[in-house]
């Protein structure tokens, strides 16, 4: 359902039923679904994995995953690819993502990066040294322009074999984003 | 009060009280309630506190900002209420003092944990700060916000009332 630009009524209009179920009818409905019916979407996962050095892995959010939110967008794409959300929807979108990176006895450089399609549109690296007890999670947002069929994906990257992933219950990656306006 | 999906007129149909009361003034309060009138609250804590080694630790609060009264009490300072059902997005944010080994974040909504922030201790004053998650709440469903400190912190908090807050917003059904 379209937007309608509302009219600006003179003294001899008739107020029609086509009238009525544009202006009053349709456009609350637009309201509506665009507000608060709007796409939202947050998946997280809890199981570990051991990343390979050097190399950009995708969270997987089928094993030991839950889809907390999932609403106006496919996921998982295609009914299989449990690594991109699609959206349906174009428009202004608040996106994060984050990496939970465990501790291990070699310094590193470690990567959260959230993809959209194949282009990283954000991404922060951080130091995580021998020192640091019990892990690190590294979250990224951002305010992001989306396009219907877009897919977007959580990235993580380590330097060096380490393990990603949860320390415990709760979760240790997870992915979301909120649809804000048109 | 549920959304009523808006009316397909036809020329034969009545405009009845009980139609423009359902489809106009129901509906149009529906979204003034969730959208310029939505529910959010900042709630924060001023002061210092202790956090026992390897234990998860419910935040009370002892204010908030920017919210409807009946999201926060001072009569159960560590539970914030969701007013109407929905999902929310929640947060925080956590300063600690110097210490060792590691502190997590995360908010409850009764049934579990959510939005899990793992920090790893220096030997300075550190910032923990879990950015977002989203919560499937009921109307009336509580919300909290815990730390875990693997070891005892004294004096989180700090002294100034931005050292301790979390927050709860509307984002839609």
């Amino acid at each position: 359902m379209a937007w309608t630009t509302s009219k600006t009524w003179l003294v001899q209009d008739a107020l029609s039923v086509t009238d009525y179920n544009n202006y009053m009818s349709g456009n609350m409905q637009y309201i509506y679904d665009a507000a608060l019916v709007q796409p939202c979407v947050l998946v997280y996962k809890t199981a570990q994995f051991s990343a390979t050095a050097n190399t950009d892995q995708a969270a997987n959010f089928n094993a030991s995953s839950t889809v907390a939110v999932n609403r106006g967008v496919t996921f998982p794409t295609g009914g299989t690819d449990w690594t991109k959300i699609t959206i349906t929807r174009t428009g202004r979108y608040h996106l994060g993502g984050a990496n939970t990176f465990l501790q291990s006895a070699t310094a590193d450089i470690v990567r959260t990066q959230v993809i959209v399609n194949t282009t990283a549109v954000l991404q922060k690296d951080k130091v995580i040294p021998t020192t640091v007890n019990g892990g690190m999670t590294l979250g990224v947002s951002r305010h992001w322009k989306l396009s219907s069929g877009d897919t977007v994906s959580l990235i993580s990257r380590t330097q060096s074999v380490r393990t990603v992933g949860s320390t415990g219950n709760p979760y240790g990656q997870r992915l979301f984003l909120v649809f804000l306006g048109d | 009060m549920a959304w009523t999906t808006t009316r397909t007129w036809t020329t034969s149909d009545v405009h009845s009280a009980a139609n423009w009361n359902t489809y106009v003034r129901d509906n149009e309060n529906y979204l003034f309630d969730r959208t310029a009138n939505k529910p959010g609250i900042r709630v924060f804590f001023y002061g210092t506190f202790n956090i026992p080694a390897a234990s998860t630790t419910q935040l009370n609060f002892a204010g908030y900002r920017w919210g409807p009264s009946g999201m926060w009490s001072s009569a159960s300072p560590g539970n914030v209420f969701a007013p109407v059902a929905g999902t929310y997005r929640a947060g925080m944010s956590l300063r600690f003092p110097a210490g060792t080994g590691y502190r997590i974040l995360h908010v409850g909504d009764g049934v579990s944990f959510h939005g899990r922030e793992v920090i790893p201790a220096d030997n300075t004053a550190y910032n923990g700060n879990l950015p977002n998650t989203l919560l499937t709440l009921t109307a009336g469903q509580v919300v909290n916000f815990f730390v875990y400190a693997s070891t005892a912190d004294t004096g989180a908090g700090g002294i100034g009332r931005n050292d301790c807050e979390a927050w709860l917003s509307y984002v839609g059904e």
